[in-house]
């Protein structure tokens, strides 16, 4: 399997991730400090709370490093607007292999920036890329239009719903539609999922974009279930140009 | 006017000048707790319907017709550290003290199914419990003791299958036959889920385990409770009294609905179905909240599941005084907090109870803090008196009123859970687990805001020197069981092993039940990690969802 | 924003499955206002050592209650000062006896918070010990 080439040691990275994070240095101090970039994709998982994303992703990373590549996550949960603080829970369910140099996994913390991502993601997700990772994946709470800044940063744009979010399906096909590259209808195996599931098929039919038709995949991710069939389609809608396949307006 | 509203005014007006100790008085469910009650607060009661008799539908005086009167509650004391010799010798002492039931505590690795050498359990070995890695150790647990003539009550939930198996594999070799076995296995995988952090497979397999066992016993060993169904480790979380009969409830109601799909009928299976609660420190609400359970669980079997058998509507329970209440300041406090809740879970109608040692919150308890523990039990029943009369506390206004509220707002979780889609859902969307989690906290915030004392804590404390006197396990165990588990490998017949082992993976994979294959394996002397990690391989591990 | 933020760590090392405690303290480090990564429960010394160094947090807060203390904390703090994280503030809590506390602090845990301590004490000795 491939690694970072030990370009930059796991501490230094994380090191410097802070300092950006925390505008202590520019990002291309940052950039070149991490090394050279490889071709690197970014991959944004969008979903409403408990809808499984951390547990997908959990799966994805293994699947990419089956592949031999390597993966850096940036998984973004939102800052209290009361007191300043987060709670940062993704990591629990990504156990990877302790000790593998090609996965690196990060918490952020939205610190009062609005859109579902942190005001760094961009830098961040450079000096990810500086650091040698090719797959980059950011995890970021989503259910509405204005939750979907993702879509800015991301070459390819996966939005996660279930058969228990029922309530947020309507307010998905309102924004998440309109961005998402793939649709993940997760828990299938909760009562329900057969007409969810031929809802979001039919609602998809209408997102064909540039030759390029938005799958459905349906998923038990506790159960490992669909996690192939989605790496392949991301896969193949990178390969197919991934983001600049009629990327929509929203990106700026 | 009426009498009771003149009264209030009156006293209204009086508090004006010399004001009651708080503005509203709560209890931990959050319940306001009023100044007075009177027979206006249970007008809405009926006695033959809501009360009844003991021994009687709803039961929520007692299970049986004399109680108390009849015989005492089961004096059973929790125990078990280090090696099975060393537990061995702590349960001779127990009975030898006049306990008749035993209580056996595991270690973590055994409780996750993993053998002593495991790298996973290194550090952990023999410390919360005793160590099982294969027959030969309960062969050494249960030396001299008579498997015939006690009662034995396993905390094994997720391995249950396993050590139960070794259990029964040590009656046939003995040639004890299974009809004479008396016991209980906790074998309750839902609240480890929610709150005790001892599960290993995903729900479904974990499930099928469960009903394995249950259609098993119906069959094979008809006296054993095959599960206790626990809130005492969810209040332990953090919950709410209400939240712990309501999530208890909960699991039993999910547990009956799997057996029942699995084509087991309800009243096969339903008597032999017990339950375990925490006694906690508010008194009359822990009263109540015993009552209120036997009268809720008594009439879903009767109403929901249509049981028929009367012994399938009644709750019987166990019960442990709350180790959470439990502080290491001044520790000899905690004896006297032990028989506040003692007391409570006999007055709520217990059919066996462990009371804490006074330093739970600091170690494993010494022999002299367990005999303390067990007098007080013997205390409350030979001394007090409340064992004289059938649930004594029934028909006080206040006692009724709660619990009447605690089933009530106990009735309202179980509807919000069924909407949810049962109680398997609720738990993976994390739904119980943050209802418990945000009691926990304010809990926490209660105390550390001095709206809730506690005496030693952030009320009358003191300076004091580091206790001393406390038991420690051995380091050694571990070094102990590992040779033995090399030698019991070396020793025995590795091919039977090995064909054993496989026998139990087929019938996991397939229909069968899966305990007949369990004991051949352990009577193979197959250890607990070789099943459980065989099994892992084909169920995967159950994931913790964390709802922060 | 862009004040130095204080990140901690919340672990639970060993077996236990008892995280009232860590979920308590997790919420209330929340509240005054840090950036808080839980593990969940069951996570061997290596998992724990690696999200530290991942997140770069300046806290470490091991809760364990199965009496696997000795055992698990140095570990965990060898492991750090071999990746070069020896300036992590590492602090211990659960069911620890007084009489370990010496043994733990030599072993790198800088100070072992027992029960009863509040988690307002908690937080102000992180703050004290971790200027921002
Ligand atoms: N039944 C079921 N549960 C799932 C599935 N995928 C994830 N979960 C559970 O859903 C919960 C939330 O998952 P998580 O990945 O943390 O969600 P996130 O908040 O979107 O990252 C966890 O308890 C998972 O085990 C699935 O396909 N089926
Ligand atoms: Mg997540």
């Amino acid at each position: 399997m491939t690694d970072t080439g030990g370009k930059i040691s796991t501490l230094e990275l994380a090191r410097l991730i802070t300092a950006v994070e925390n505008s202590e240095i520019t990002v291309s101090e940052a950039c070149s400090r991490a090394g050279k970039a490889e071709n690197s994709f970014v991959i944004g998982i969008t979903g409403p709370p408990g809808v499984g994303k951390s547990t997908l992703l959990n799966h994805l990373i293994r699947d990419f490093r089956a592949t031999n590549r390597t993966v850096a996550v940036i998984a973004v949960d939102p800052t209290s607007i009361l007191s300043g603080g987060a709670l940062l829970g993704d990591r629990i369910r990504m156990q990877t292999n302790t000790g593998d140099r090609g996965v690196f996994i990060r918490s952020m913390a939205t610190r009062g920036h609005l859109g579902g991502l942190t005001g760094k993601t961009t830098e961040v997700l450079e000096v990810l890329k500086s650091a040698g990772f090719e797959m980059l994946i950011v995890e970021t709470v989503g259910v509405g239009q204005t939750e979907v800044e993702v879509v800015r940063v991301a070459d390819a744009v996966v939005a996660v719903t279930s058969p228990a979010h029922g309530d947020e399906i309507q307010m998905m096909k309102a924004g998440i539609f309109e961005i998402a590259d793939v649709i993940v209808l997760n828990k299938s195996d909760y009562k329900g999922a057969e007409n969810v599931m031929r809802d979001l098929i039919r609602c998809a039919e209408g997102l064909n974009r540039n030759g390029w038709s938005v799958p459905v995949i349906r998923m038990i991710a506790a159960e490992q279930q669909g996690i192939t069939e989605l790496r392949e389609s991301i896969d193949s809608f990178l390969a197919q140009g991934g983001g600049s396949i009629g990327k929509r307006s929203l990106k700026g | 006017m009426d009498r009771y509203k003149e009264w209030d005014q009156k006293t209204n007006e009086k508090i004006k000048k010399s004001p009651e100790r708080k503005k509203t008085f709560r209890n931990h469910s959050g319940i306001d707790v009023k100044r007075l009650y009177t027979p206006q607060d249970n007008s809405g009661m009926d006695y033959e319907r809501d009360l009844g008799y003991p021994g009687e539908f709803p039961f929520t005086r007692g299970v049986q017709p004399t109680m108390y009167r009849g015989r005492y509650w089961t004096m059973r004391q929790y125990a078990g550290f280090g090696t099975a010799r060393e537990s061995n010798e702590r349960y001779r002492f127990l009975i030898s003290q006049g306990q008749k039931g035993l209580s056996v505590a595991f270690d973590l690795p055994t409780q996750l199914g993993y053998d002593s050498d495991d790298p996973l359990a290194e550090g952990e070995v023999g410390k919360v419990g005793v160590a099982v890695d294969s027959l030969q150790d309960m062969e050494v647990l249960f030396d001299g003791i008579d498997l015939a003539s006690i009662s034995t009550s396993m905390t094994i939930n997720a391995s249950a299958f396993v050590i139960f198996g070794m259990y029964l594999a040590l009656a046939r070799k003995r040639g004890i036959s299974f009809e004479k076995l008396n016991g209980t296995i906790q074998n309750d995988i839902l609240k480890e889920y929610i709150a005790r952090g001892t599960y290993i497979f995903p729900p479904r397999a974990s499930m099928r385990l469960i009903t394995d066992i249950f259609s098993y016993c119906s069959e094979q060993v008809p006296n054993w409770n095959t599960i206790s169904i626990s809130g005492y480790h969810i209040r332990e979380a953090g919950s709410t009294a209400v939240q712990e009969v309501a999530f208890t409830l909960a699991d039993a109601v999910a547990y009956v609905e799997s057996a029942v799909k699995a084509g087991l009928s309800v009243d096969s299976i339903a008597p032999r179905l017990s339950f375990f609660f925490n006694a906690h420190n508010d008194f009359f609400e822990e009263v109540a909240k015993f009552r209120a359970a036997r009268r809720m669980w008594a009439r879903i079997m009767k109403e929901r599941f249509k049981a028929e058998d009367p012994r399938s509507w009644a709750l019987r329970f166990h019960t442990q005084t709350a180790g959470s209440t439990l502080i290491a300041q001044q520790k000899d406090n905690n004896i006297i907090r032990v028989t506040l809740q003692a007391l409570a879970a006999v007055l709520g109608g217990t059919q066996s109870l462990h009371t804490n040692s006074r330093d739970e919150a600091l170690s494993l308890p010494t022999e002299h803090s367990v005999k303390i523990a067990l007098r007080t039990q013997q205390i409350i029943a030979d001394e007090s008196g409340v064992c004289d009369t059938v649930d004594p506390l029934g028909g006080s206004y206040y006692v009724e009123s709660l619990t009447e509220k605690i089933e009530h707002e106990a009735a309202a979780y179980l509807n919000k859970i069924d909407s949810m889609g049962g109680m398997l859902r609720a738990i993976e969307e994390g739904y119980v687990q943050r209802e418990i989690q945000d009691s926990a906290y304010d809990f926490q915030r209660s105390i550390e805001s001095g709206d809730r004392a506690i005496v030693g804590l952030n009320t009358h404390f003191e300076k004091e020197d580091a206790p001393a006197d406390l038991l420690k396990v051995d380091p050694a165990v571990e070094g102990y069981q590992k040779k033995n588990l090399t030698e019991l490998k070396n020793g025995r017949d590795n091919v039977k092993a090995a064909e054993a082992l496989e026998k139990v993976r087929q019938a996991a994979l397939g229909e069968a039940n899966i305990m007949p294959a369990v004991v051949d394996a352990a009577l193979a002397y197959v250890t607990l990690g070789e099943i459980c990690h065989s099994l892992r391989k084909e169920w995967g591990e159950y994931q913790e969802r964390v709802v922060l | 924003m862009d004040k130095k933020m204080i990140r901690v760590c919340v672990a639970k090392p060993g077996l236990d499955g008892h995280d009232r405690g860590a979920k308590v303290l997790a919420r209330a480090l929340k509240d005054a206002g840090m950036e808080v990564i839980y593990t969940g429960i069951r996570q061997t010394p290596e998992q724990v050592a690696e999200t530290c160094i991942q997140e770069d947090v300046n806290c470490l807060l091991l809760s364990l209650l199965s009496g696997a203390h000795n055992h698990l904390f140095p570990k965990i703090t060898a492991l750090l000062s071999e990746k070069g994280r020896k300036d992590i503030l590492v602090l211990g809590g659960g069911v620890i006896p007084e009489e370990d506390d010496e043994f733990l602090m030599k072993s790198g845990i800088k100070r072992v918070f027992h029960t009863g301590a509040t988690t307002d004490e908690i937080v102000a000795y992180i703050r004290e010990q971790i200027p921002s």
